[in-house]
């Protein structure tokens, strides 16, 4: 896990993939994450891990758009190629901003 | 194509064949009630599954022709175009093209179908005022519905089950377009997970299917991103594909109540009304906010929903929970019914075969094994595995048995086709389809019952006309049944036609050399009419293409003997006639009566068998004219030698005859040893010896030993007449003639009271000795049981006439067994009397009188009270002499045993006088 500022929005870098096993550590990262963003408006979570979300992460995920919405955050997300369309199947767009995923080199 | 496609594509022609055979015996019942929604509705929905699962497929042809095909059956529906004749001919005529098309889909742009395309786009044409365009691209043409009309529906969801969801109309027009289906899926991720499917993995299953059209993600309530990780959510899914419900719960692996389904038409209205409208929910800046609504709820039917639709426009959201039965006859729960390849089930029934061939070898060591402590626990164990075993082998036949519904169902067709063919009013009834019958011998019935009915809608039904002039009513009725009968299934065709003239047949036969004059006029009315079943006989005046060619009853004979049952005829001239066909359940495995030939095995199925004759002083085997004949109870039996038949030598010894009865006609099989019976699992011969005609199949016996099946038929075919005509009779009728005499002889019986008692030989299968101590008392009833096979339970007969009862309980006595179906029945009787003619004439039916009793007559000087069969089987069922359910015990059939062998069951034989105990 990382975080950085790119161009005033917090960028939230995380490589572990969003299941049982990391969720719980990436559910707090992200609200560690929005409490910075809270002042540059913007989050960004980069997710690097093509391994498929489960029940936990997906639920990590819908929480942090929900918190993201309350704290007038905007929530973007950019997800490797792999997960491009479980993200277009599961309308990630209403849960936050995406960005046009990694092409597969 | 790769094995899930193909195993997709199977499944798509299985399907859609299915739903041509609703949609083809819908149309036929339309056609008698244009008005009937609930038919529109189903060949509708037939039509439009297979437009549907075509269109996945790509099958661009079928989607045309059935496209034109639901769009005039959406007229037919709204009634705006009337249900008549000439239309549900074309839409027949439609669903046959479509048939043929689903044989092979690849190739279905190959099948004409112009004639119907130009047929139902006039139709179409016609109502919109349009002309008509012949060719099948025509049905590219704007659906008639889709000329936009204002619901009131602006705005609204088109069906609760949709709340929530954003979408907007022009979404929808293509998968409308294309006959997909819509739903609306309640996804639990976590048992997703628990089946071992990742996310990625399920939603791309999902993804090859159909199309997201939206996706709710919800948490529980209280959800925060601190406890995130351990809460469980659940997506909604609206989406969009060709496959039924029941078909997409099986491919997604989900409960069939998570899927709730859309009826295309309540979208099909919305987007008429809306064609650029979009559907939000109204808090939809915050989609993804912790949700607290109820479970999703559905609407199972068109119907309702189309009903929920409307409310929901009237502002009074009115929603249905889904209806755990299926929502049409047709339609089946994912979770109670799958599909099983039928050679699976073959197999199954092979190892369950071979299986109970191995309970029999236990059973006979464990009896074998004398008393001893340890034998007696492994008779118990053994017992116990024989128990299980049957009804293994029990559960694994029925999951082989299908409802006959779906072979009647084709009938509705060609009596509907015939019957204009031959400008005839024929109306069929249909009674007992959800009878269930083994695969193998429904398919074998379907050529002689489409036979039997042919020759009823062509011979047996007068024309209008002439039905009106005999004061019948214009239209005649054809009658196809089917009923479980004491282990066996009985199935009929009768018709309220003309009936039979038999001296019509007579003259006939004695036209056609089959008969002489003489023999004709000594024939009785029922054996001339089974003249009908003799080759190349036919009555038709004229050959049509539907019958009349004089080939055709004996081939469904034959076909049905070969599946193991018996035809029968009663036919009455000027009211009709009823062809009753009795055959077994099963063929895998059957009873059989096992008999030595030269130290080798022969299984004879017990259905053939009428009785097991030890030739003596009172019934000899004689040779009359080179002919070997059994001389029995006043008749010559022609009797056959397995031995010579095989190619044996004859040998001198004890001999055993078995009367073997094939349809009219019995002869006797003469055998060195009877020496047991057993359920036979019946394999098919190897390929070397299918060619020899004496052999149905093998069978492995209980000591391990190899026994071949005899053919009857076979082992009959040429001898007897051979026999007969050495006799000085000719032809095959002789035995006819003798049997027709068996009507008017009795047998003569006490029944332990006073009275002298009558029973009509034709009704009696055989008569058998057993001792009391061989008696078990079970449910208050006695019966009569040995090792494995079946129970015969006791019936005597001052339970159910009035006649005094037994005096003192005697250690010996008789049981006189019906035949089929009531053999299962033993009359208890305490002396054999003797066997007597007695025509129907010397029945006094005035003195005594009750029922059960058909009257009285003196024979042997004495009284005698006549039983009348029919009477006794309605009292002992009840009222009901066709319903035995209540009659017999459980159980197996018993046969007639070795007397070397079981010195207490003696084998049948019945002297000219007396056979006393």
């Amino acid at each position: 896990m990382s975080t950085f500022t790119k161009n005033g929005t917090l960028v939230l870098s995380l490589d572990q993939p969003f299941n049982k096993e990391h969720s719980a550590a990436h559910a707090k990262e992200i609200a560690t994450a929005l409490g910075e963003a809270q002042a540059a408006g913007a989050l960004k979570i980069e997710l690097h891990s093509a391994e498929s979300p489960d029940a936990s992460g997906l639920s990590v995920l819908i929480a942090a758009s929900n918190e993201a919405r309350s704290r007038s955050v905007e929530l973007r997300l950019r997800l490797p190629q792999k997960l491009s369309e479980i993200a277009e199947d599961l309308r990630f767009g209403k849960l936050a901003v995406l960005e046009t995923p990694e092409v597969a080199r | 194509m790769n094995q899930g496609d193909q195993e997709m594509m199977e499944l798509f022609v299985q399907e859609s064949s299915e739903h041509l055979e609703t949609l083809e015996t819908d149309l036929i019942a339309l056609e008698a009630n244009p008005g009937e929604n609930s038919l529109l509705n189903s060949i509708f929905r037939a039509v439009h599954s297979i437009k549907g699962a075509a269109g996945f497929f790509g099958f661009d042809p079928i989607v045309k022709l059935a496209h034109v095909m639901e769009s005039a059956m959406s007229l037919l529906r709204d009634g705006q175009v009337q249900v008549d004749p000439d239309m549900v001919t074309l839409l027949i005529s439609t669903s046959d093209k479509l048939r043929l098309m689903l044989a092979e889909p690849e190739s279905a742009a190959s099948i004409p179908c112009d004639d119907e395309a130009a047929g139902l786009q006039a139709v179409l044409d016609s109502h919109a005022g349009k002309k008509s365009n012949p060719r099948i691209g025509a049905a590219e043409t704007p659906h008639p519905e889709s000329v936009p009309q204002d619901t009131g529906g602006a705005g609204g969801y088109p069906h609760p089950a949709l709340q929530g969801f954003e979408f907007g109309a022009p979404s929808l027009v293509a998968g409308l377009k294309h006959g997909q289906n819509f739903y609306a899926i309640q996804i639990n991720f976590e048992e997703i997970q628990s089946q071992g499917q990742s996310l990625l993995q399920f939603f791309g299953e999902m993804r090859s299917i159909g199309g997201f059209l939206d996706t709710i993600l919800e948490l529980p309530e209280g959800t925060t991103l601190a406890n995130a990780s351990t809460s469980q959510p659940s997506a909604r899914v609206f989406f969009q594909t060709p496959l039924e419900p029941f078909i997409l719960a099986g491919a997604l692996g989900i409960d069939g109540s998570a899927i709730a389904e859309i009826p295309a038409q309540c979208l099909k209205d919305w987007v008429k009304a809306n064609p650029q409208g979009i559907c939000k929910p109204a808090e939809s800046q915050t989609p993804a906010a912790p949700t607290s609504q109820a479970p999703l709820e559905m609407v199972p039917t068109s119907k309702a929903a189309v009903a929920v639709s409307k409310s929901v426009v009237e502002s009074k959201p009115e929603v249905t929970k889904i209806d755990p039965k299926p929502v049409s006859g047709q339609r089946r729960k994912a979770e109670e019914t799958i599909r099983i390849n039928v050679g699976l089930l073959d197999t199954l029934m092979n190892l369950a075969g071979e299986m109970v061939l191995g309970r029999n070898k236990l059973l006979r060591l464990a009896v074998g094994g004398g008393a001893t402590g340890d034998q007696v626990e492994l008779q118990s164990i053994v017992q116990d595995i024989s128990s299980v075993t049957s009804s293994l082998q029990d559960t694994i036949m029925r999951a082989r048995l299908q409802p006959v519904g779906g072979l009647f169902g084709k009938f509705t067709r060609i009596v509907r086709d015939l019957s204009h063919k031959l400008n005839k009013e024929i109306h069929l009834e249909i009674f007992g389809d959800d009878v269930e019958l083994d695969r193998t011998l429904l398919e074998g019935l379907s050529d002689p019952l489409t036979h039997l009915i042919r020759n009823s809608i062509d011979h047996g039904i007068e024309k209008a006309s002439d039905r009106l002039a005999a004061g019948k009513s214009s239209q005649g009725t054809v009658r196809l049944s089917a009923a479980h009968l004491a282990g066996r299934v009985q199935i009929e065709v009768s018709d309220d036609g003309a009936g039979m003239d038999p001296e019509r047949l007579k003259a006939k036969a004695v036209e056609k050399g089959i008969l002489s004059a003489d023999q004709a006029s000594r024939m009785t009315d029922a054996d001339a009419q089974n003249l009908i079943f003799a080759a190349g006989f036919s009555t038709a005046a004229t050959v049509s293409d539907i019958s009349g060619r004089g080939v055709g009853m004996d081939v469904v004979k034959t076909n049905i003997e070969k599946l193991g049952g018996h035809v029968e005829l009663d036919s009455r001239l000027g009211k009709g006639t009823r062809i009753i066909i009795r055959l077994p359940l099963t063929l895998a495995i059957v009873p059989a009566l096992i008999v030595g030939c030269r130290g080798a095995s022969y299984a004879l199925p017990q259905i053939n068998i009428e009785e097991i004759v030890r030739p003596s002083e009172e019934c000899p085997l004689k040779t009359i004219g080179g002919a070997r004949v059994l001389e029995l109870r006043g008749e010559l039996i022609p009797v056959v030698d397995l031995a010579e038949v095989l190619g044996e030598t004859s040998e001198p010894g004890e001999q055993f005859v078995v009367l073997l009865e094939l349809d009219h006609a019995t002869f006797g099989l003469v055998v060195d040893e009877i020496r047991s019976n057993e359920e036979i699992v019946v394999k098919p011969l190897g390929r070397h010896l299918r060619l020899v005609p004496y052999y149905s199949g093998a069978t492995l016996l209980g000591q391990g030993e190899i026994a071949l099946i005899l053919d009857p038929t076979s082992i009959a075919q040429g001898r007897i007449s051979t026999i007969q005509k050495a006799l000085g009779t000719s032809k095959t009728l002789e035995t006819q003639t003798q049997q027709g005499t068996d009507s008017s002889r009795v047998l003569v019986f006490l029944a332990g009271g006073v009275e002298q008692m009558a029973i009509h030989l034709q009704h009696v299968l055989r008569v058998e000795a057993v001792r009391a101590e061989d008696l078990e008392r079970v449910g208050g009833v006695e019966c009569l049981r040995k090792n494995h096979d079946a129970t015969i339970r006791l019936v005597h007969l001052s339970e159910l006439v009035p006649v005094t009862p037994p005096g003192t309980s005697s250690a010996e006595f008789f049981i006189i067994v019906p035949r089929p179906p009531y053999d299962r029945i033993g009359i208890v009787a305490t002396q054999i009397v003797d066997s007597a003619d007695l025509p129907g004439s010397h029945i006094e039916r005035g003195a005594i009188s009750a029922q059960g009793i058909a009257g009285s007559a003196v024979l042997f000087d004495r009284l005698t009270l006549v039983l009348d069969f029919s009477g006794l089987m309605e009292i002992l069922s009840g009222g009901d002499a066709e319903s035995d359910g209540s009659l017999v015990a459980e159980g197996r059939f018993l046969f007639t045993t070795n007397p070397s062998h079981h010195p207490h069951h003696k084998i049948k034989q019945l002297p000219e006088n007396s056979a006393q105990p």
